[in-house]
């Protein structure tokens, strides 16, 4: 009997094991709510986690004090949205990194952005050129020549996905909505007002010739919900209503974790509607998104880890990615309040000079980066492929640059670093280039983002390291990074020269501000204001049983409503 | 035994309580603002003051405390500080994650763990060679590590099982087996151990005992002798074993959920807690506790079922 038992307890044991096998392919399958992981917008201006909102905070800040004046500009594109009909595929999972606060629109920040763009097609957007293009607006145009009111006229026959109809007072109660929530989108807003059935006028407090920017998918601000959410915003912070291809499915949905996206059957388009399913999965672990990926449970990590890319790649996976970052430090210490020597524009040249960025490109982000010597990169208009390399590695360059600053036998300063995105790593390779020249260095991590940013504004450090790359119009980066008092730029202390060109910036229509932009450029890196080392991209993993995985240089984050099944 | 039952209950009444207060409390006075949290560095006096009057930070703790309690009386856990939604919802969407790992891992450590113990026990020798050496690779491999081997061969290498997530048993009963068949088996493996050395050496003890000879002598069945006698006694300190794990593996999930990407209440706690998001902690606390008294309970019961003088006692 006890021999019986004793078999029984290994049968038990036995069909424990055999449910591990009696699985079905998992190409089929795919039980295992599917993922998405959000592009984060990310790396373009702030360490980790506060990326999304530093990017937010640009555009708002943006929004609110560029300049004025400007010759009055009318934009009509008479392109339709429409493609063929194609077979829809069953389920699209997305591995996604992190998940939102809120879906109501007003509270979210570019970081967020996949997870409106399923569910509201913003007013306007960009075609893979960076050019504006329709969506809900059909047409655009300036008011006046102070770019302070801009009139869009608004696609007919569209209804959001609760039934109701879309015109100028649904979008005008939404911008309402905006401005009395203070929500992400609402600086610089004056007010909306429906000048006729399907046209409304936006007004700004202060002239703003990127308006028209703020209202794509890339800043949620254009993102139109319905009048009932307009009338009770609550409706919107756990569900979704706006004129987009694809609804949130709340049954299938579990906050912070799986998002499941089913069509709109009112949208205004459904050709452009490719899949029965959408599932974004917030997958932390990137290993775990990898394993997801190969096993056919999620066909894209959006963004991917470096750390993954390779091995994804050796498993037959497709691979995109756009520059969004330029890794390096950021000369906090202009005025040498701490450190006298970063006073001399010389000595910030000679710091530059002195790094082999050539050499550590190889080794520092996944050995995918280029070396660079400006911050901004292609996307921004002020990007200048002459400029990379404006800081060639020359020791003896940098040991004269730094004699004739009187400073031969070096000095020392603090760098504020920080363990995440791999500063620690690049503080300690650039302290040892540093070393050569003479000046030494000692390196201060912070162990937390809140830690790090406290440290950028203490005024204590005179260099810091720093994750910002400009691929957004320069009007935008300069609020966030370059203008006195901004995160990236904390000293107070107005800059004539730069001022200057700011000023005919904001002055100047978004489409003809390239040749300012490039002054701007210019400037600070000839003045040294940072240390680029490498430009690094933001990547998307991918299963080759998807297509349409097309990052741009103005849009980072790929479009997800043109991912379709693979022919 | 409904005496035990009353007495256990009308005992962790306070026990709740207590637990709730110091986690508000000590969650209180940590650092961190969620006002901060959702606005970011880039904020005005204003704004932070109106955010900490909408999340209702600025009354007094113990005032808030006593809503707390005030809402929990009609069912209410409050709302989450960042989205506005029940904290109710998003337990229970969640809790369903957390019970089927914990009872799948308890039921499935236990039935191999004791199967294991109990043959090592009855056949000695080489058996119980193979038992310690089991239990030695629970304990020795780390979850992590033995997740990642097992999703390569079933999930990756022979598509078996899924590599992430969860499904609903009410959405589909299999996906949902499925789906749970590697995370059970990662958080059983060195429970296994644990449970079949504690069963094995239980076991012995009782075996050695003389009335076990006096039965054998007596003519007693096996069956009669494994079951009604020796399992009966060395059962005790297997269920305390038990009930231990299961009350540790609430917590200890966590890991687990995110190799394997599961919206359980372990990962939903470390987010609130990076998030500040006290009424989600307090909510987490408070079906941890009830699940802790639930099960604490149960095994009071066990023990009484078990042994007669517990009951008198």
């Amino acid at each position: 009997m006890v021999r019986k038992v004793a078999k029984f307890m290994l049968v038990l044991l036995l069909a424990s094991l055999t449910l591990t096998a009696c699985g079905s392919d998992a190409t089929t399958a795919t039980p295992v709510v599917p993922t998405t992981a959000p592009a984060q917008a990310s790396p373009t201006t702030a360490p980790a986690a506060t990326t999304g909102n530093a990017a937010t905070t640009a555009a708002a800040t943006t929004a609110a004090s560029a300049a004025t004046t400007a010759a009055s500009v009318a934009t009509t594109v008479a392109a339709t949205t429409t493609s063929a009909a194609a077979p829809r595929g069953q389920t699209l999972t997305i591995a996604v990194a992190a998940y939102p606060a809120s879906l109501d629109p007003t509270k979210n920040t570019p970081t967020e952005e996949p997870y409106m763009t399923l569910a509201y097609d913003s007013l306007l957007q960009f075609d893979a050129d960076g050019n504006y293009q329709p969506l809900m607006a059909t047409a655009w145009k300036w008011i006046g020549n102070d770019f302070k009111t801009l009139e869009l006229q608004l696609r007919p026959n569209v209804k959001f996905s609760d039934g109701s109809t879309f015109d100028a007072a649904a979008v005008k109660a939404w911008f309402d909505v905006q401005k009395k929530t203070n929500g992400s989108g609402s600086t610089g807003l004056d007010s909306a007002e429906a000048t006729g059935p399907l046209t409304v006028q936006i007004h700004l407090v202060q002239g703003n010739p990127l308006l028209p920017s703020f209202l794509t998918r890339n800043w949620i601000t254009g993102d139109i919900a319905c009048p009932a959410a307009a009338a009770n915003p609550a409706l919107v912070s756990t569900a979704t209503c706006g004129t987009g291809p694809y609804m949130l499915d709340a049954k299938s949905t579990v906050t912070a974790d799986t998002y499941t996206y089913v069509p709109n059957p009112n949208y205004w388009n459904p050709n452009a509607i490719h899949w029965n399913k959408i599932v974004l999965k917030v997958v932390a672990n990137p290993q775990a998104a990898l394993d997801a990926l190969k096993a056919g449970q999620v066909q894209l990590i959006a963004p991917a880890d470096t750390a993954v890319i390779d091995a994804g790649q050796t498993a037959g996976m497709k691979l995109a990615g756009v520059e969004l970052n330029v890794q390096g430090l950021d000369f906090l210490d202009r005025e040498g309040k701490i450190v006298p020597a970063l006073k001399d524009a010389r000595v910030r040249q000679a710091l530059n000079y002195a790094i082999d960025k050539d050499a550590l490109s190889k080794v520092l982000g996944g050995g995918k980066g280029r070396p660079v010597s400006t911050q901004f990169l292609p996307g921004s208009d002020g990007y200048d492929a002459t400029l990379d390399s404006y800081y060639n590695y020359d020791v003896a360059k940098a040991k004269q640059l730094l004699t004739d600053a009187g400073f031969a036998n070096g000095f020392e300063l603090t760098i504020l670093s920080a363990p995440f995105l791999g500063f620690d790593t690049l503080s300690q390779a650039v302290a040892s280039y540093w070393q050569a020249i003479g000046v030494k260095t000692t390196i201060d991590s912070k162990p937390s983002v809140a830690e790090f940013l406290t440290g950028l504004s203490s005024g204590k450090y005179g260099v810091a390291v720093a994750g910002l790359g400009a691929t957004t119009p320069t009007l935008i980066t300069y609020n966030c990074c370059f203008k006195p008092g901004s995160a990236w730029n904390p000293s107070k202390t107005p800059v004539p020269d730069l001022q200057a060109i700011i000023e005919k910036l904001a002055a100047t229509d978004a489409t003809q501000a390239g040749p300012v932009a490039k002054q701007v450029n210019k400037y600070i890196t000839e003045q040294a204001w940072f240390v680029p080392v490498l430009a690094t991209k933001l990547y998307f993993l991918y299963s080759p049983k998807i297509s349409g995985v097309t990052p741009t240089a103005t849009e980072a984050s790929p479009n997800i409503l043109n991912i379709v099944p693979a022919q | 035994m409904f005496k035990i039952i009353g007495y256990r209950l009308l005992v962790s009444l306070p026990l709740l309580f207590f637990v709730t207060a110091l986690t508000f409390f000590l969650v209180s006075f940590t650092p961190g603002d969620p006002a901060v949290v959702i606005l970011g560095q880039n904020h005005t006096p204003e704004e932070y003051q109106r955010v900490r009057e909408q999340l209702g930070l600025t009354q007094p703790l113990l005032v808030r405390y006593g809503d707390w309690l005030g809402d929990i009386v009609q069912g209410n856990l409050g709302t989450s500080i960042f989205n506005q939604e029940p904290v109710v919802a998003i337990l229970n969407s969640r809790v369903g994650v957390t019970l089927s790992l914990v009872l799948g891992t308890t039921l499935v450590s236990t039935l191999v763990g004791v199967g294991l113990g109990l043959a090592s026990a009855l056949r000695r020798g080489f058996l119980a060679t193979i038992v310690d050496t089991v239990s030695l690779l629970g304990f020795a491999l780390p979850n992590f590590w033995l997740a990642l081997v097992l999703v390569a061969i079933f999930s990756i290498g022979l598509h078996w099982l899924p590599a992430i997530g969860y499904v609903d048993p009410a959405t589909s009963p299999g996906d949902w087996l499925r789906s749970l068949v590697l995370p059970v088996l990662v958080l059983s493996a060195p429970i296994i151990g644990v449970l079949a050395q504690q069963t094995r050496n239980a076991v012995l003890e009782v075996l050695d005992r003389p009335f076990i000879q006096t039965l054998r002598a007596g003519g007693a069945s096996p069956a009669s002798i494994l079951f009604r006698h020796i399992l009966r006694n060395a059962a005790i300190p297997i269920v305390t074993v038990v009930g231990l794990t299961f009350v540790g593996l609430l917590s200890g999930t966590v890991i687990v959920e995110t190799v394997f990407a599961l919206p359980g209440l372990g990962g939903l706690a470390v987010q609130a807690t990076s998030r500040h998001d006290l009424p989600i902690i307090q909510g987490v606390v408070f079906y941890f506790t009830v699940i802790v008294i639930v099960v604490n309970l149960l095994v009071d019961l066990a023990y009484a079922w078990l042994n007669p003088r517990v009951r008198v006692a």
